[in-house]
């Protein structure tokens, strides 16, 4: 497991990590979400210590630097290039394994593992984007680590890639190991994420499950049509019920389909349409992080579209 | 600490501007020393320390070209980010700085004891070819390759600790190309014969077997060596309080 305790990175008086705190649980997939500036990608260089600033990381129960090996603890992806362009992506590979004692045919087992082995002798200068990614996700898993940082992995692979992607990541954490992964692909996420950390503005959000997220959403309940809108909603009231307007009908928050349907019933209101609304994760994540933007763009269509 | 050091052995020497580095001194060690030294030579032929300044001029010559390769070394990995990389995988930055020095020692030691020693044979290859024969020579070769081994060793360790330093390549190494020359002239100027106790000045003192520069005192040689690795010890000081403290990027 690993615990970060009040992680905190200030630059030139800006606090862009603020006493965050959470964990990573083994066999999960942990999913790492928030807009852009958040201060994702500086908690997990905070976790590593590759940045200095306040708070603790521990993998299983001791800090990274006390194990003698820390790339067979944890691999790391925070960066797509981050290599040489003219060193081929075996000898990237094979530095990388020697400074962390690893087997030297390890090299060649995860570049197939990548699908990397044809272009293993070239520089990866000229790789595109999703290649790098692959070549990133090799060095990462090099020394078979228990833990896996992952920073948008899924940047520039094609859609054959991210579900192989998907997949080598949900197996494995099935392994016993443990995956913190950040990505913006929240349909990806919604999938291959077991629990959910969110920051914004540098601050914790939420740490806890995806389910629990989604259900906790205000899009997540039950939706009714009624042509007795006004009368539905006196009824709600009464009985304290949260809900809110939603097309041509109400979205009502903590109750289930037969307890509206009973409702209505009793008060003589007609129902055409009864049924469950389950928030996704990007209504979750939009409602969650509302406020916490650093970066915010216009509504679409309010730029250059004057008539 | 060996897998570091290994670790670093293997970039250098998977490093195209390594290969760069070492056929650009080869090549220019034939065109001095076989070419300019050797075939061009004319009234210098009677100097009895003839072959001796063949093997301080090529350390003279190459020893800023030998330490590129330990600032190519440093600067690459902050410019391509792989230092996060270096220092995630080892237990503690220091072992990541010391396996760097020892690395560069080893490489530029080598590289600077053998064009030195390539040197002198060129030389008088270049002579033969000409048709020319040497008086006899005073020509103490145990003495002479180990000051320009540390002649080579200390241009790389200054230079690399400029690298640690200023992290950024464009910047090391226009510190590199302009400092030891332009720069320490232009202090000379203001220190006058304290002048000796720059770095390279002092560096040079000491390959020149103490001898001065022009307007400058001569310099015992065991002080210009302690003036160097004072330079060294205080610079590797700095560097590493640096590493220590500022974020891997």
């Amino acid at each position: 497991m690993i615990e970060a305790a009040g992680l905190t990175k200030t630059y030139h008086r800006k606090t862009v990590v603020d006493d965050v705190s959470f964990r990573v649980d083994t066999g999960k997939v942990t999913g790492f979400l928030g807009p852009n500036g958040a201060g994702k990608s500086t908690t997990m260089r905070l976790m590593l210590g590759l940045d200095s600033g306040g708070g603790t990381t521990t993998f299983d129960h001791k800090p990274l630097s006390s194990y003698v090996r820390p790339s067979k603890v944890v691999g790391i992806l925070l960066e797509a290039k981050a290599f040489h362009p003219t060193r081929s992506a075996q000898n990237h590979l094979r530095v990388l394994a020697d400074a962390g004692s690893i087997k030297s045919s390890r090299v060649d087992e995860v570049l197939e593992l990548v699908g990397l082995t044809e272009v293993a002798k070239k520089g990866p200068g000229k790789f595109s984007l999703g290649m790098s990614q692959r070549l990133g996700i090799a060095a990462a898993i090099l020394g078979s680590p228990k833990y896996l940082l992952l920073d948008e992995p899924a940047n520039g692979l094609d859609p054959e890639g991210i579900a192989w992607l998907r997949k080598f990541i949900q197996d494995y954490a099935n392994q016993g190991n443990a995956v913190f992964v950040s990505s913006h692909l929240l349909s990806e996420m919604s999938l291959m994420a077991d629990n959910i950390v969110v920051i914004g503005k540098g601050k914790l959000i939420a740490d806890t499950t995806v389910s629990a997220l989604i259900s906790g959403s205000g899009h997540a309940g039950v939706y009714v049509r009624t042509p007795s809108l006004s009368k539905l909603e006196r009824v709600l009231r009464q009985r304290l019920l949260a809900f809110k307007r939603s097309g041509n009908g109400l979205n009502v928050q903590g109750v289930k389909t037969e307890d509206i349907g009973k409702l209505a019933f009793d008060a003589g209101v007609p129902i055409y349409e009864l049924s469950t609304a389950s928030a996704s994760l990007e209504e979750a994540y939009l409602e969650l992080t509302a406020g916490s933007q650093e970066y915010k763009t216009h509504k679409a269509g309010s730029l250059g579209t004057k008539k | 600490m060996i897998p570091a050091i290994r670790a670093e052995f293997r970039k250098l020497m998977t490093l195209r501007s390594t290969y760069v580095i070492i056929g650009s001194c080869i090549a220019i060690t034939v065109f001095f020393a076989f070419y300019l030294e050797g075939y061009r030579s004319t009234a210098d032929v009677a100097l009895p320390t003839k072959l001796a300044s063949a093997v301080t001029s090529a350390a003279q010559a190459l020893g800023l070209f030998i330490a590129l390769a330990g600032v190519l070394l440093v600067t690459h990995e902050y410019r391509y980010n792989t230092i996060m990389y270096t220092l995630s995988a080892a237990r503690s930055r220091t072992q990541v700085l010391l396996a760097k020095i020892v690395v560069v020692s080893v490489f530029s030691i080598l590289l600077t004891l053998f064009v030195c020693s390539l040197a002198p044979w060129l030389t008088q290859l270049g002579l033969q070819a000409k048709g020319l024969s040497l008086v006899p020579q005073d020509f103490p070769i145990f003495d002479l390759l180990m000051k320009s081994a540390f002649y080579g060793w200390g241009y790389s360790m200054i230079a690399l600790i400029i690298a640690f330093i200023v992290r950024n390549q464009v910047g090391a190494l226009g510190f590199l190309f302009l400092f030891p020359g332009l720069g320490e002239l232009l202090l000379g100027l203001l220190l006058k014969n304290n002048a000796i106790y720059l770095p390279f000045s002092a560096l040079g003192s000491v390959i020149r077997n103490g001898g001065a520069m022009l307007g400058q005192v001569p310099f015992p040689l065991t002080k210009s060596v302690g003036v160097v690795l004072a330079y060294i010890v205080g610079g590797w000081l700095v560097a590493w309080i640096l590493l220590m403290r500022r974020d891997a990027s």
